[in-house]
């Protein structure tokens, strides 16, 4: 089993708010082109928001997680915003919050993105009031993205295979 | 051919071979020529040259025997034979016994001799590039193999030193009992653990899983066991109670590995029993699953939620408290054995294992066979077991 490779990243941007959507069993085979992406990404203009989609994702290993982390770590540190995590598969939850991964990344799902998520959001103590922000600009970007431009997501292995090809 | 070949032909008929020399060289090959069979071998074999052209019927040593020696001899030397029309059947069995090509005697058009040496040469020179790669290929898959060899025993000897590392299986402190299991994925592990005494009153144990695999996590889990090592020796060396407080070890291991930028981390926790209170206070950093508690009557699963140890700078860990019972089992195991079942699974076997031994100590082979993990099966992740119980009954 661990010879295939049947997960890929996916990555749209939007407005400065970035997506990257991970797909299906998502390994360590992975991780050195993604790693290589998020490099590539942080070292221009840091993104003004980002999200990481795991909606679709089977499992994701102890290597790719340490990647979601360094996500985190590089948007605190270059613009002291946290990063949005839409889940809602009870597996991958679980190993989220076994990690504690919920006091570092706001993790949200869909259902509660369309139930007026806005509205109790935008409750939470004016402490929150910049990450609050954050979520709702990326849910917009999210959505407008999903629902018209499902096109404009990118595989992220084979953009940087191009680019390696282009150099 | 950019250089210029060279053709040996054997013809006895002085007409015939003065023609084909003085045609061909005109056309830029060099010609050597004999006018019979033992010659022309002689010639061949001190001249090696890329053509041989072969009258069959020849004075002493027949056509045939000559072909069959050059062909032996030299298999990728092309023998062109040139007969005459009458003595085709011979022209047949010439061509069976290893001929490239056949060239009817008398040669009304030279040209086509000149071709048929041309065609010969060309496909010489891909049967030599053939054989060539061929060869280039099996050495590089000696090589390769020899190398793949020379990497198993190494990381053989990685593993040896591993499990040197891990602490003796069942052990006993005081009324505690700890038993574990290590199932590497591959032959270095990811995964480690330990017990000992910190001092009359404490024993401490950890169980921890680097991120990745291979090489990369278990040089980890060696520098793990190293820094663990570190803060028991500075408990007695500058009354460094750090040992002692599993929160301080998860924070201190944090500090430690954050600044070494490793791109590792290590899911782990780390409890310290108290042998006077019997109680166990804990840490965890992102230990999954978390671990069982049987008390004889039920499987309770500890709390133990926590980040990950050198992920985060600004991790902070805390501490859980709970009072051991008289008479328990507490397992805990690593992640990779969810690879093999869900958690709820895993919670229910192990429930049915402790009901089927009722109430006695759980066989550690009895329970992992229970729970399918078998040491000679592949397993896609490494699987790390402790079982710390105390029996009550005993005291």
């Amino acid at each position: 089993m661990a010879g295939v490779i049947n997960g890929k990243v996916l990555h749209a941007s939007h407005d400065g708010i970035h997506v990257l959507r991970f797909v299906g069993d998502i390994r360590y085979t992975l991780s050195p082109s993604i790693d290589r992406f998020v490099k590539q990404l942080f070292s221009g203009p840091p993104p003004a928001g980002f999200v990481i989609d795991l909606t679709e994702t089977d499992s994701i290993d102890s290597t790719n997680l340490g990647l979601l982390a360094r996500i985190a770590n590089l948007m605190k540190n270059q613009n002291g915003s946290r990063v949005t995590i839409l889940s809602d598969r009870t597996d991958i939850n679980a190993v989220l919050i076994s990690m504690a991964f919920d006091e570092v990344f706001d993790i949200v799902s869909h259902a509660s993105f369309e139930c007026g998520a806005e509205k109790e959001l935008a409750r939470q103590d004016s402490d929150k009031e910049t990450l609050t922000h954050t979520v709702l600009e990326a849910h917009r970007a999210l959505m407008d993205l999903s629902e018209h431009n499902e096109k404009m997501f990118r595989d992220v292995v084979t953009a940087l295979e191009k680019n390696m090809a282009e150099e | 051919m950019t250089e210029t070949a060279k053709i040996l032909t054997i013809e006895d008929e002085s007409p015939i071979r003065n023609g084909i020399v003085a045609y061909l060289e005109d056309s830029g090959f060099t010609m050597l020529e004999a006018t019979n069979g033992s010659s022309g071998l002689e010639l061949f074999r001190r001249e090696a040259p890329d053509v041989v052209l072969c009258d069959l019927r020849l004075p002493g040593l027949d056509g045939l025997e000559v072909l069959a020696t050059i062909t032996s001899e030299s298999p990728e030397t092309p023998v062109i034979v040139v007969s005459g029309v009458s003595l085709l059947s011979y022209a047949v069995q010439a061509l069976k016994r290893g001929a490239w090509d056949y060239v009817t005697k008398p040669i009304h058009d030279m040209a086509v001799l000149e071709n048929a040496v041309r065609r010969a040469l060309k496909h010489a020179e891909l049967v030599r590039q053939n054989r060539e790669y061929r060869e280039n290929l099996e050495t590089l898959n000696r090589e390769l193999t020899e190398t793949l060899q020379q990497l198993q025993d190494d990381e053989k000897a990685g593993r040896a030193i591993q499990f040197q590392l891990l602490p003796q299986d069942n052990t006993r402190f005081g009324p505690y009992r700890f038993r574990r299991r290590l199932y590497p994925s591959m032959y270095l592990s990811g995964d480690f653990m330990d017990y000992f005494p910190i001092d009359d009153q404490h024993i401490g144990f950890y169980m921890a899983d680097v991120s990745g695999h291979g090489a990369a996590s278990a040089f980890v889990t060696v520098m793990l066991h190293t820094l663990i090592v570190q803060y028991r020796d500075t408990l007695w060396q500058t009354v460094d109670m750090t040992i002692l407080h599993p929160q301080q070890v998860l924070q201190r291991l944090n500090r430690d590995y954050c600044r070494q930028n490793l791109d590792k981390h290590l899911t782990m926790l780390y409890g310290v029993i108290d042998l006077e209170s019997n109680s166990l206070v804990y840490s965890s950093g992102g230990q999954f699953p978390c671990p069982f508690l049987y008390d004889g009557e039920e499987v309770q699963m500890l709390d133990c939620r926590g980040r990950p140890v050198g992920l985060f700078d600004d991790a902070e860990f805390s501490a859980r408290q709970i009072d051991l019972p008289q008479a328990f089992d507490l397992v805990l195991v690593s992640d990779g054995i969810l690879e093999l079942m869900p958690v709820d699974t895993l919670q229910q076997r192990y429930s049915a294992l402790l009901s089927r031994s009722q109430g006695t100590a759980l066989d550690l082979d009895e329970m992992t066979a229970g729970l399918d993990v078998l040491a000679d099966k592949h397993l896609p992740d490494d699987i790390a077991l402790m079982v710390i119980d105390r029996d009550g009954r005993r005291d």
